[in-house]
Parts: structure tokens; sequence; C-alpha cells
């Protein structure tokens, strides 16, 4: 049975259109900036969670694109771009973080580590200091 | 991650990824889905891979956890007939196609650690490891479904 699984499977394929596309996605992206510490990354959306879920509320729950830039420490910025679709659920830029509302209302964040495990942090204790955040229709 | 290096990851992983999404979540267009999120979530991830099959664990496992959050997401709704997708691959023979649907009618908890074992090469504990099992868990569902596939082949056999 070994050797038959080994060859049918080996039959199966993902689209090579499909391959390229996420290729072509890498490609066309400007490098991004290092983020020195993800939480600041994970402060930074839970302010953009906060200020979009007020928006998305306003909006009758349309779809928004937000883009929230961040001073840190005076020098370094950070811009974080994400989807807000339920109101409830953000993505991170090209979706390696995600920050959801935890059950007693903090925001968590969820993200993969080096093993390829899921995490799961709370990240309300963290302060920051937003420049600039702005809603943009899509 | 360069877009070099990552191009490489994503053609030589790219199937393999499908593969286990695709035995996660037995449908073509959602396991496509997830081989996109999985490759991007690649690009972005700032771990030192210690080496190529440190990457390729890294994208089994992100691939295993995303199919189960798809299926107990509201979004894993989309059903196509599996029937349907064997016919667009290019199996060498009807036997072919007949084994892999067998293969897919098993429940999905078999049906990834069988890949695992049987086309990656991966030992009973690193299967144990990438699906967050015990050992004792992984060897019971290889074997129960190394027992219903071989009930299914033979009753094939006979009915034809």
């Amino acid at each position: 049975m070994e050797e038959k699984y080994k060859k049918m499977f080996s039959r199966v394929k993902a689209s090579p259109e499909k391959i390229q596309e996420v290729i072509a996605m890498t490609e066309s992206r400007k490098p991004r900036r290092i983020v020195r510490n993800l939480l600041v990354t994970a402060a930074i959306m839970a302010l953009a969670v906060l200020t979009a879920m007020g928006a998305n509320a306003a909006s009758g729950g349309e779809l928004f694109t937000y883009v929230v830039s961040c001073t840190f420490n005076g020098q370094d910025s950070e811009t974080v771009e994400y989807h807000l679709d339920s109101g409830d659920v953000v993505k991170g830029g090209l979706g390696s973080y995600v920050v959801i509302e935890g059950e007693d209302g903090k925001a968590v964040i969820t993200y993969t580590d080096g093993d390829g495990n899921e995490v799961s942090n709370s990240i309300d204790a963290f302060s920051f200091e937003a420049k600039t955040a702005k809603a943009v229709t899509e | 991650m360069t877009a070099e290096e990552f191009a490489g990851y994503a053609k030589r992983y790219g199937d393999t990824v499908y593969r286990v999404a695709l035995n996660c979540c037995k449908n073509a267009a959602d396991a496509e889905d997830i081989m996109q999120t999985v490759l991007l979530k690649l690009y972005r991830e700032k771990t030192e891979f210690d080496s190529e099959e440190h990457v390729k664990r890294w994208l089994i496992r992100v691939a295993v956890n995303e199919g189960r959050k798809l299926r107990s997401s509201g979004w894993f709704k989309r059903r196509a007939s599996l029937e349907e997708y064997a016919g667009t691959v290019d199996f060498e023979s009807p036997e072919e196609s007949e084994l892999f649907i067998i293969v897919m009618a098993l429940p999905e908890k078999y049906r990834v650690p069988l890949y695992l074992y049987y086309y990656e090469d991966y030992t009973i504990k690193e299967v144990a490891a990438l699906c967050k099992l015990k050992e004792s868990t992984v060897q019971t569902r290889l074997q129960r479904a190394r027992e219903r596939v071989k009930k299914a082949l033979t009753k094939q056999e006979e009915d034809s």
C-alpha cells in the first residue's frame, strides 16, 4: 500500500499559477522595516483594534483598510496595514499577526512561533503613542 | 528572507503544503487558499531557520494549524465533489484515482498522519510533533487508517 499511496499522492499538485501568484505578491512588495519588538507591533495593533472597532460600528460593518503609524522611542516607526472584516478580527499586512477581542474584552494577539505553533498572548499592559491613524474604505 | 529565497521555498514546498492542506480540509479551493496563506506567513516570518528541514516542518505545522482553523470556522463551507476533483488530477490509472477517493473518504484525523508518515516519510515521533498528538495516538490512527483502506480496497475488488 505504501508504494501505491506515494505514487498516487505524487500526482496531486498545487496549481503552479497559485504558487506563482504568491511569489509575485512578495516580489512586488517593498522590503518592510524590521519590527524591533513584536509586542510593540501588538500594541500598535491593539490601538488599531479599538480605533477600527469604533469606526466599523459607525460604518455599519463596512470593510475598511486601516493604516496606523507609530513612533516608538522617538525614532523607530512602523506602519501596520490591516483589514477589519466582521468587527472582531483584525489581520496584519500579510496576515502574520491576528488580533482578536478576548472573552474578557482584552485584545489578544495570536502569532506563529519558530516551530510553527500558534501562540496567543493578552496585550493589555503596553503603552505606546500613535502618530496617525486613518481609515480608508476599500 | 529575500524574495529569491522565498521563491525557492515556495516552489520546493508549495506542493507539500497544498497536499497537507488538502488532507486537512478535503477541498481543492480551500487547500489552495491555505497554501497561499501559509507561504505568505513564511515570507513575513522573522525566525532564523536552522535548516531547509526546519523550514519544511514549520510550513507543515502552520498548514495543519490553518486547516484546523478553517475547519472550525464558518468559512468551511465550500464543498466540491471529490470525484470531480480527482478527474482533474493526472492519475496514471483508475486504480490510483480510486485509492485517492478511498483515502480522502477517511476521517480527517487519519488523513494527515497517514500523509506525513507514508508520503513525507516522517517517523511516528515526528508526525506526533507536527500534529501535536501523542505518539500512541498517531500509532493507533495509522493502524486504523491502514485497516480501513485495506477493507475498502478489498470491498472494491470484490464488487468489481
